[in-house]
């Protein structure tokens, strides 16, 4: 483990707030605790992009959302997911989407405005009326350079947004379910063009085009991806005997039913054929 | 989620004096390790709740590091320190 104890309390203070570990007074009994979690944070960082730079990456902010959603446990492994996901890349502020291996630098624009637009559409949905949410694509690739800057910014996600003009509200409104949800999309956008798996299936396929139907909760945005909208492979997933088997169980036992019941028949229309 | 008598019991008064073996979640064993750590009290681990900002996640970190509890016991501990806070605090 590494020497944190020569930090002073102030120091890991500052430590946890700069990678944004949500965290309390660093006292005697607390003390151990933080330091285990950024020693823990620093190895996934480490293990995930070795020449990472000491730039701050942005992982963390899940467990400030996560903690106030609804289930930690559910969380766990996509908060473990999304902390190796969003790890710096050489030099950027703030990292969008991990890769296992990192595209050039000219690429981190297509993936910004990748992120952007997919995010932008899912804005549409949760944005009670307002048009500025669902903008089209070309005003952003147009504003490209901006965005680049307000998409690299950390503040995205946060509560406040500076500047409406951002057509960004949405993210604003209901910090921890949304934030989580552009989250997905952005990394599953990432991940879609560089073809990992990650997220298990849901329900909402479409949800890039259907801006008007408004998917019931965050968990219905978690699927973009196409290869994930084999129905069959879905369902698949959620049942112990594939579909298939089942339908032919059941009509085997239809089967079975029948002749026995007909074989009865049989018996009675010839009640004489016994013995006589 | 039902709650046990133990939660029930525990969340119906001010804890005053009781020992940390009395929270939800917390037995015997628990109860005997916390009090090794210094945690003999049912309100020095409040104290430990307290500090960590009723976070879930460091609190029930935090009992798995100190005592060894798994995620059932440390959620129902989790679950009745915040009632009473939500109750009495």
């Amino acid at each position: 483990m590494d020497d944190y104890s020569v930090l002073s309390d102030t120091e890991l203070a500052a430590v946890l707030r700069q990678y944004n570990i949500p965290h309390g007074p660093v006292v005697g009994s607390t003390r151990k605790l933080y330091e285990k979690k950024i020693f823990e944070y620093e190895t996934q960082r480490r293990r995930l992009s070795p020449p990472s730079s000491s730039a701050s990456c942005l992982s963390y902010r899940f467990s400030d959302l996560d903690s106030a959603s609804v289930d930690s446990d559910m969380y766990d492994l996509p908060k473990k997911e999304d902390a190796l996901l969003y790890q710096s890349k050489g030099g950027d502020t703030v990292a969008r989407s991990a890769t296992a291996a990192p595209p050039p630098q000219g690429c981190n624009d297509d993936y910004y405005e990748e992120s952007y637009l997919t995010t932008r559409t899912y804005g549409e949905p949760e944005s009670v009326g307002t048009s500025r949410a669902f903008r089209q694509p070309s005003a952003s690739l147009s504003d490209a350079d901006t965005f680049h800057h307000q998409v690299c910014d950390d503040n995205l996600f946060s509560s406040e947004e500076e500047g409406k003009d951002r057509e960004r509200p949405v993210y604003g409104r209901d910090s921890a379910y949304q934030s989580i949800a552009h989250y997905r999309p952005v990394s599953n956008v990432s991940r879609s063009s560089l073809g990992l798996s990650y997220y298990p299936t849901s329900s909402s396929t479409s949800a890039v085009s259907s801006s008007s139907s408004p998917p019931p909760s965050w968990l219905a945005r978690r699927a973009i991806r196409p290869e994930k909208q084999a129905p069959g492979a879905g369902l698949g997933q959620d049942r112990q005997v594939p579909l298939w088997a089942q339908m032919l169980l059941f009509l085997v036992f239809a089967a079975f039913l029948l002749f026995v019941y007909y074989s009865m028949q049989a018996e009675d229309s010839n009640p004489f054929r016994a013995e006589p | 989620m039902t709650t046990s008598p133990k939660h029930t019991d525990f969340t119906a008064e001010p804890m005053g004096e009781k020992p940390a073996g009395s929270l939800a979640g917390i037995g015997e064993v628990l109860g005997k390790k916390l009090e090794e750590r210094g945690f003999d009290k049912a309100c020095v681990v409040l104290g430990q709740f307290l500090v960590l900002k009723k976070d879930e996640d460091l609190f029930r970190e935090r009992l798995k590091d100190t005592c060894g509890a798994n995620a059932k016991q440390s959620r129902d501990c989790f679950g009745c320190l915040r009632e009473w806070c939500d109750v009495f605090l």
